[in-house]
């Protein structure tokens, strides 16, 4: 048969030749054939394949996606993970784009896994049953390749090794997000808990009669619409003629949309200057951004206003806040407020940046302050309290939670997780969304027989957390309302201060113009 | 036998074949050995040494991956042809007409070999009898139709302009007569239908030609007149034929097609070749290639003399060392490297020969094959005869006749292995050699044919049809009876004495000296102590000779002959062979039954009656005496050495010493006999007899006592005590 083979195939040059442009050919094909129907794509970790230049997929056993920041903290979710391994347990997914392309982002996306970890680790010292195991997946850049991700979510789930039982994270409200969220909950009736994106449409609508856009959704972080009602509140009544709204017309941006509408809501008085709109290229890139500004700044100028609203994303708000700054409008002092994205704002600032945002040496008052909300922040609850007499219990607990949490932090009781940065609030808010997971799972334990709550029974419990079986998160009270949302979440009104670059933390804003009702008992009407 | 008998170590993967072709018998590429110079590679064997099978097993079983032409120089058919029109056809074309179609009809890698050069010097050769009538001429030409390559020779046009050529050689036989010589018409129609890439073909080949000048056409001319004039001019133009049809291989090779589309060397394959017609063909290769036309067609040509043969020495004793000579026995392959310097022409041609040895059979393969005949392998029947008590004694006593005759010759073996076939041996301890040779034996080319003893057929394949090719015709009817008589002899010179007496009354008679060099031509060894050489052709010519005429008369005459003339000498006149003339006369005495007359010269001679011998001197002359031939067991009759030597059988008379010299003389004749068992029981008394002759004061009992021991130890051995070159490798 060898013979047979070198006689025909490679007895001569000519054989040779041929057969190997042959084989050549067939390579070729089988290279470009195979690949696309077979999908053999290149293996980044267990459980993580490569696609388009980025590892997706889910993994739990300690794999960074490449992204050092979070080596340490995925190392200690795998040791976790590993603890636990073999007890009754159900699985939460944390979904963040885990490839971030700048150190900023980087930084930030640590906190969100440290928060995870961290509700992680607390869940399962409560001596409740099931545990808790942790995984973290990756849906890709801007959540682009989210699908195969939910279909990898979707097995976990019908596994009975791995029992899905929530998905959290989603820290960008994106098309792409919406679309994830709403596969998950709708098509696969596994529940999710958004933590970190404030956008309206990735909210339940409250009202009784409402059909819920997504079934079995819950949130910890106050939507934009709340957050502006929240920021709306603490500004009091600020007259229309002092108020100008500038907005980004980028298409499928919900997040900058729904701010937009929070921020548009009438308002007393004579009317102020119009909307100044303007459309970024992309999230991440200011474009031709800037010189609009300066002609939207020159405008500003001419109007009685003041105060801006800016519903855009935190880069073109640097920049705006610089154009701003930059225009020489006879010594008027400018706020912008904006959401809560603004929060990242920081990181974008050079010292130059600053230097222009103070204006005058001399002055007494900054140029341009901004001033924008925060889902939560860590001297809240502190300030909140000083020189008050009354303790209210929306106070204490959320300062009791917090301050645990800050000592499992700084004492690495957890674990060697990285440095803790609670400042940015991502820490906070995911490990309320995690806390607030493990409630509602032991309750759906404590009612149903086996060691694992079925999926359905888990999403039932999200209306049950109010009142007595409230979450007392670090970042408040977390009462949910029937549609899945936080009920009167305060949010942080914070002032970033140029000259001394720091965030200010402001006052504490209340979407329903008032403080949380005792024990948090959600009011009928409400949902 | 089967065909690759003892060729294992040529044939195999990193063989001298392998890596001369370039592929191995699978097929597989090795890398080639020598090049781009190649030598001529003769296989060098007697008769009956497998040279013609190793071609044939070349030709089969590696023409499978590389072209392999095959063509025997002594097919009759070659002579006829050329016969039919001596004046345009020779052996040489008609060989390498013969060659040309098979690489014509080479279907494997790179398809066929065209030769358009060889076919316009066949077709200028075939065209150019001036005497012969047009329609001859053209039916001459016509007749190499088939050699014309199809296709790209011709150019752009392929088949049309070979049709058109085809078609203008029918119109040249419509319009008779000629206006010009038919060679004139021919070339004019070829080059003007051949296209550029084929004139420059012919140019390069024919415009080499003497006098040609570069013009090819003057080349085909001058080829064509140098073919017609004959002698000389003939030998010429058919050399250089065949360098076009070399040149033809080597373009098929070389060109960009042949270089992607074949592998390894051509091949071409010469039996015979030391005939006239291989000598022609042989000849121009090597002064081609000494002179740096180099080609890369592998050339094996059998050839039958140790050396290759006498044309390719131009002073033997100048030349002899020039040669490279291997053999597969000598492992690795044979280092060949053309001798620098000298003039191309002048030297000898054997700088461009390798000259392998053919391979005799170790014992292990005669075995084998022994085994194989004797029907191992017949099916059941060998296994319900089974083990018969004495049956491994009778086939270790055929096995050692066999090893002792054929020498490993491959013919011997075989015919010897097939005879033993059909034997049964009663009792191993008195099986001699004499009866392996009488077993019967159907020819195999013969099967309902009477079968005939097994030494009658090996001589006929060894001698009758391998005559030497200068033995004159008048001599063929009697060469083998001549050389049954010369196997009784020893030196030329007892040899010429033989041939004086038998061809008493003949006109043409034969010197013994030219006898020995037509038995050199044909391959046979040289012996100094045996005019015979090789040791198993003796056996044949000496039954041979025993069975001419009643009771060995024939035999006992020639030895009678050879006594008489040496007992006419004077009695101590020296001896190359067995020390003084007596003992030569002894010797022969004893072969033709003397047994007391040479146990009376021995006892005379003994330096105790004969003080002027000395003892050395006498054992020599005891163990020359003693290796006569015996006729007795070839004759059938009771042998009573065995006995004499033990003292069993009383001696005729006589003293002691007599009677001790008596036994002693017949248990060496005994030992020395080869053709049956050692009798290890007679080999323990030599010390004893040896030692009892010098219980008598003799000068030399020292000698005795340490021939004693020599003996001893040889016989332990199963040495012969007085080794002979035609016997050394046999032990």
């Amino acid at each position: 048969m060898l013979n047979w083979l070198y006689n025909h195939l490679w007895a001569t040059r000519l054989k040779k030749a041929v057969t190997v442009l042959a084989v050549v050919a067939v390579v070729t094909a089988a290279g470009i054939v195979v690949p696309r129907n077979v999908g053999g794509p290149d293996t980044c970790a267990d459980g993580v394949e490569k696609h388009g230049g980025e590892c997706i997929g889910i993994n739990g056993s300690g794999y960074d996606f490449g992204t050092s920041a979070i080596g340490r903290v995925s190392d200690a979710i795998a040791e976790e993970n590993r603890r636990i391994d073999g007890r009754p347990h159900i699985t939460v997914a944390l979904m963040l784009p885990l490839q971030p392309e700048s150190d900023a982002e980087r930084e930030q996306l640590r906190s969100d896994v440290q928060g995870a970890y961290l509700g992680q680790y607390r869940a399962n010292r409560a001596e409740e049953r099931p545990l808790i195991r942790l995984v973290l997946a990756n849906p890709g850049r801007n959540y682009g390749q989210q699908e195969r991700v939910v279909d990898e979510l979707a097995k976990l789930a019908d596994s009975t090794k791995h029992n899905l039982r929530a998905v959290t994270g989603f820290n960008l409200s994106l098309r792409n997000t919406v679309d994830a969220v709403d596969r998950l909950t709708n098509e696969l009736n596994i529940p999710v808990l958004i933590s970190r994106a404030s956008a309206d449409e990735l909210a339940n609508d409250e009202g009784s009669t409402a059909k819920p856009r997504f079934k079995g959704l819950a949130r910890v972080i106050p939507t934009n619409r709340q957050q502006a009602e929240a920021l709306a509140a603490f500004h009091g009544g600020l007259p229309d003629e002092k108020t100008v709204l500038v907005k980004d017309t980028r298409p499928d941006d919900i997040y900058v949309d729904s701010l937009a509408r929070a921020f548009s809501r009438d308002e007393k008085g004579p009317p102020g200057a119009k909307d100044q709109e303007f459309v970024s290229p992309s999230i991440n890139d200011p474009g031709e951004t800037g010189n609009d500004f300066t002609l939207i700044g020159h405008n500003i100028c001419r109007s009685p206003a003041n105060v801006v609203y800016f519903a855009g994303r935190p880069v073109h708000l640097r920049l705006f806040a610089i154009k701003l700054a930059e225009v020489s409008c006879h010594g008027k002092r400018y706020k912008i407020v904006s959401g809560s994205g603004a929060a990242t704002l920081d990181r974008y600032m050079s010292d130059a940046d600053w230097k222009k945002l103070q204006g005058d040496a001399g002055a007494k008052e900054a140029a341009v302050t901004v001033q924008y909300t925060a889902p939560a922040h860590p001297s809240a609850w502190s300030r909140e309290l000083s020189g008050e007499k009354e303790r209210p219990a929306y106070l204490t607990e959320p300062q009791e939670e917090l301050e645990e949490l800050r000592r499992l932090a700084q004492r690495q009781g957890a674990g060697d997780i990285g440095p803790v940065d609670l400042d940015d609030s991502r820490t906070m808010l995911v490990h309320d969304g995690m806390r607030t997971i493990a409630k509602a799972v032991f309750m759906a334990n404590a009612q149903s027989p086996g060691a694992v709550p079925p999926r359905e029974r888990v999403s039932a419990q999200w209306p049950r957390l109010e009142s007595a079986h409230r979450v007392a998160g670090t970042s408040g009270w977390v009462c949910l309302t029937n549609a899945g949302n936080p009920y009167d979440k305060p949010v942080a009104v914070v002032e970033l201060d140029p000259r001394t670059r720091r965030l200010a933390f402001a006052g504490l804003g209340w979407p329903e113009r008032r403080p949380q009702p005792k024990d948090c008992v959600v009011p009928s009407g409400t949902g | 036998m089967s065909d690759d008998l003892g060729f294992s170590k040529l044939l195999d993967d990193d063989g001298l074949v392998a890596r001369l072709l370039g592929k191995t018998l699978k097929g597989r590429n090795r890398p080639l050995l020598y090049g781009p110079d190649l030598p001529v590679v003769f296989l060098t064997g007697g008769p009956g040494m497998g040279k013609g099978r190793l071609l044939r097993c070349v030709r089969d079983e590696f023409g499978r991956h590389v072209p392999a032409v095959h063509a025997d120089c002594a097919a009759p058919a070659h002579a006829e042809r050329a016969g039919q029109h001596p004046s345009t056809r020779s052996e040489v074309t008609e060989a390498l007409r013969e060659m040309a179609v098979q690489f014509g009809a080479w279907g494997g890698d790179g398809g066929p070999i065209a030769v358009p050069r060889l076919y316009a010097g066949l077709v200028a050769v075939a065209a150019g009898d001036p005497l012969a009538g047009s329609a001859t001429g053209l039916e001459e030409v016509r007749r190499h139709d088939d050699l014309l390559p199809r296709g790209s020779f011709w150019g752009g046009v392929l088949h049309r302009a070979f049709r058109h050529y085809l078609a203008a050689l029918a119109a040249l036989l419509a319009a008779q007569p000629l206006a010009t010589p038919l060679i004139t018409a021919i070339l004019d129609e070829l080059f003007e239908r051949v296209s550029s890439e084929g004139k420059a073909a012919l140019e390069d080949c024919y415009g080499a030609y003497s006098g040609a000048a570069g013009h090819p056409r003057l080349g085909l001319h001058a080829l064509s007149v140098d073919f017609q004039q004959g002698g000389e001019g003939r030998a010429n133009a058919e050399s250089f034929l065949f360098r076009a049809l070399r040149e033809d291989v080597e373009a098929a090779y070389a060109s960009v097609r042949g270089r992607m589309a074949r592998a390894g060397r051509p091949a071409v394959l010469l039996d015979h070749a030391d005939n006239a017609l291989g000598r022609r063909l042989l000849r121009p290769v090597l002064l081609d290639r000494e002179s740096g036309h180099h080609d890369r067609v592998v050339v094996f040509a059998t050839a039958r003399r140790a050396d290759g043969g006498r044309f390719l020495y131009r002073s033997t004793d100048a030349d002899a060392e020039a040669v490279a000579a291997w053999g597969p026995a000598d492992g690795g392959l044979p280092v060949w490297r053309r001798a620098q310097g000298g003039v191309p022409g002048l030297v000898a041609p054997a700088r461009g020969a390798l000259l392998v040895r053919m391979p005799t059979l170790t014992t292990e393969q005669q075995n084998n094959e022994v085994a194989r005949l004797r029907g191992h392998g017949r099916g059941s029947g060998a296994g319900t005869l089974g083990h018969q008590p004495g049956e491994h004694a009778s086939r270790l006593r055929v096995e050692s006749g066999i090893h002792r005759l054929s020498g490993g010759r491959p013919r011997f073996v075989a015919r010897l292995g097939e005879g033993a076939a059909s034997l049964r041996v009663r009792d191993p301890a008195a099986f001699t050699d004499w009866d392996l040779l009488d077993a019967p034996v159907r020819a195999g080319d013969e099967p309902e044919g009477r079968p005939v003893p097994v030494a009658d057929l090996l001589l006929d394949d060894l001698i009758t049809r391998q005559l030497p090719e200068e033995l004159p015709p008048e001599q063929h009817d009697h060469w083998l009876d001549l050389l049954g008589h010369l196997s009784v002899a020893h030196t030329g010179n007892c040899a010429q004495k033989l041939l004086l007496a038998r061809q008493e009354g003949r006109d043409e008679r034969l010197s013994a000296y030219r006898v020995a060099e037509l038995l050199a031509d044909s391959g046979w060894p040289h012996c100094p102590r045996h005019f015979i050489g090789d040791r198993g052709l003796r056996h044949l010519l000496m039954r041979r000779l025993y069975r001419t005429g009643q009771h060995g008369d024939a035999w006992r005459a020639d030895h009678e002959l050879l006594r008489d003339h040496f007992a006419g000498l004077f009695p101590s006149a020296p001896d190359d062979q067995c020390g003084t003339a007596a003992a030569h006369a002894a010797h022969h005495h004893l072969a033709a039954g003397g047994v007391e007359a040479a146990v009376d010269h021995l006892t005379r001679a003994f330096p105790l009656r004969d003080a002027t011998r000395g003892m050395a001197e006498w054992c020599e002359e005891l163990l020359a005496i003693a290796g006569a031939p015996c006729a007795v067991p070839l004759g059938g009759g009771t042998d009573d050495r065995h006995a004499r030597a033990l003292g069993e059988a009383p001696p005729a008379g006589g003293d002691w010493l007599r009677r001790r010299i008596d036994r002693l003389l017949h248990a060496v004749w005994l030992y020395e006999d080869r053709t049956r068992p050692v009798d290890q029981a007679l080999t323990g008394t030599w010390r004893q007899l040896l030692d009892r002759l010098g219980d008598e004061p003799v000068p030399g009992t020292e000698v005795l006592t340490r021939k004693a021991g020599e003996w001893a130890q040889l016989a332990q051995e199963r040495q012969p005590l007085k080794p002979c070159t035609c016997t050394r490798h046999l032990g």
